[in-house]
């Protein structure tokens, strides 16, 4: 209970600057100076049994980010999660290891009103701060860049990141569970449904778009996924509606993921 | 069309106070109404500034300047800066 208040006490600090980003792709954006941001999505995963994993069931998690504007370039950023685990016959929930992160938008060519090509740069830790069913039990590092270009009613982006795994969960079910390295790609595409032509106030807008997402880990394991989004933003609040889809999975010693529904919300004031 | 890159800040602006009751900031770079609202959050800690309209089609953010204290271009200029967006020019009046 404590932590839900905690939680809704950070939205309420929330403000808005997080651009037209896709759920899972790191855009080179971030909190204005002294401004913060706070995103909660809930991820809500299925998993079914394969020949080496029996378990099947569903793992939800609900994850928090509170980001902060050291500069008008510079930001820090802290996520932790709530996992309730319903995979195979044991039900369990608890706190993830929570993810400390620093970005750098290094390059930035505002060419239009609302056109702008951004390019950033990210690293961080993985601290062994989780409860023991979700914990990895050590600290792991990671750095990635990010690309983003902004025309007119259409937005494409692309991040990359390389974890270099220290530790592994006891049950490991998503990619960096285990103790492989693991490598995130991701691409987006997002199109401005409307206003097809902003007007002379400020006012919401709603984009579609479609992810790719791809999760390779040292173990040769691989995800690839596609994800169409829904996502409204008005200049207080913002929702985000995603499905992923894997469109081709191979993975050892966990089961196999056979969709993810991800549903996010931010509070802005 | 200005490229920043790896920090690079070169330009100067006048720090004189403007004198108008209004005026007219052009930026580039606002992405989207979240991104847009954040300039509005960035220029209300100046002293003096209010009614911030955002306008995202043509890229103006048309402010009133009241009290004794009227802030400065460098001023309105590092308010877009810190929030992230490319500070074109302003205008005095409401234009």
């Amino acid at each position: 209970m404590n932590r839900i208040l905690v939680l809704f006490a950070l939205l309420a600090m929330a403000s808005p600057v997080i651009a037209q980003q896709a759920t899972n792709t790191i855009a080179p954006t971030q909190p204005g100076k002294g401004q913060w941001v706070v995103r909660s999505v809930v991820n809500h995963y299925e998993f079914k049994s394969t020949d080496e994993d029996p378990r099947s069931g569903s793992q939800t998690w609900w994850t928090n980010h509170v980001s902060y504007g050291l500069t008008g370039d510079m930001s820090a950023m802290f996520h932790f999660s709530e996992i309730w685990d319903n995979l195979g016959d044991e039900n369990h929930s608890g706190l993830s290891d929570a993810i400390l992160t620093f970005k750098w938008r290094c390059f930035q060519l505002d060419t239009g009103p609302v056109d702008s090509l951004r390019i950033g740069i990210f690293g961080g830790l993985e601290l062994p701060t989780g409860s023991d069913a979700f914990s990895s039990n050590e600290t792991s590092p990671f750095i990635g860049a990010s690309i983003m270009s902004i025309q007119g009613r259409h937005g494409i982006g692309q991040s990359v990141s390389f974890l270099a795994t220290q530790g592994h969960r006891f049950d490991p079910v998503l990619a960096g569970d285990t103790n492989a390295n693991l490598l995130k790609f991701d691409t987006a595409y997002l199109f401005r449904l409307s206003p097809e032509v902003y007007g002379d106030t400020l006012e919401g807008a709603w984009y579609t778009g479609c992810e790719f997402n791809g999760r390779w880990e040292s173990n040769s394991d691989l995800l690839l996924m596609l994800s169409p989004t829904l996502l409204y933003e008005s200049p207080f609040w913002a929702a985000e509606l995603s499905v992923g889809i894997p469109v081709y999975e191979r993975v050892t010693d966990r089961p196999k993921l056979e969709v993810v529904v991800r549903v996010g919300v931010r509070f802005l004031f | 069309m200005a490229i920043a890159g790896c920090g690079e800040k070169t330009t100067s602006f006048n720090d004189e106070p403007i004198e108008a009751s209004a005026a007219t900031i052009r930026a580039d770079g606002l992405m989207c109404p979240k991104c847009a609202n954040n300039v509005t959050l960035q220029l209300e800690k100046i002293q003096g500034v209010e009614d911030i309209r955002v306008n995202m089609n043509l890229g103006t953010i048309r402010v009133k300047l009241t009290g004794d204290h009227h802030p400065s271009e460098a001023e309105l200029a590092q308010a877009i800066e810190d929030g992230g967006f490319t500070f074109r020019s302003v205008k005095e009046g409401d234009q």
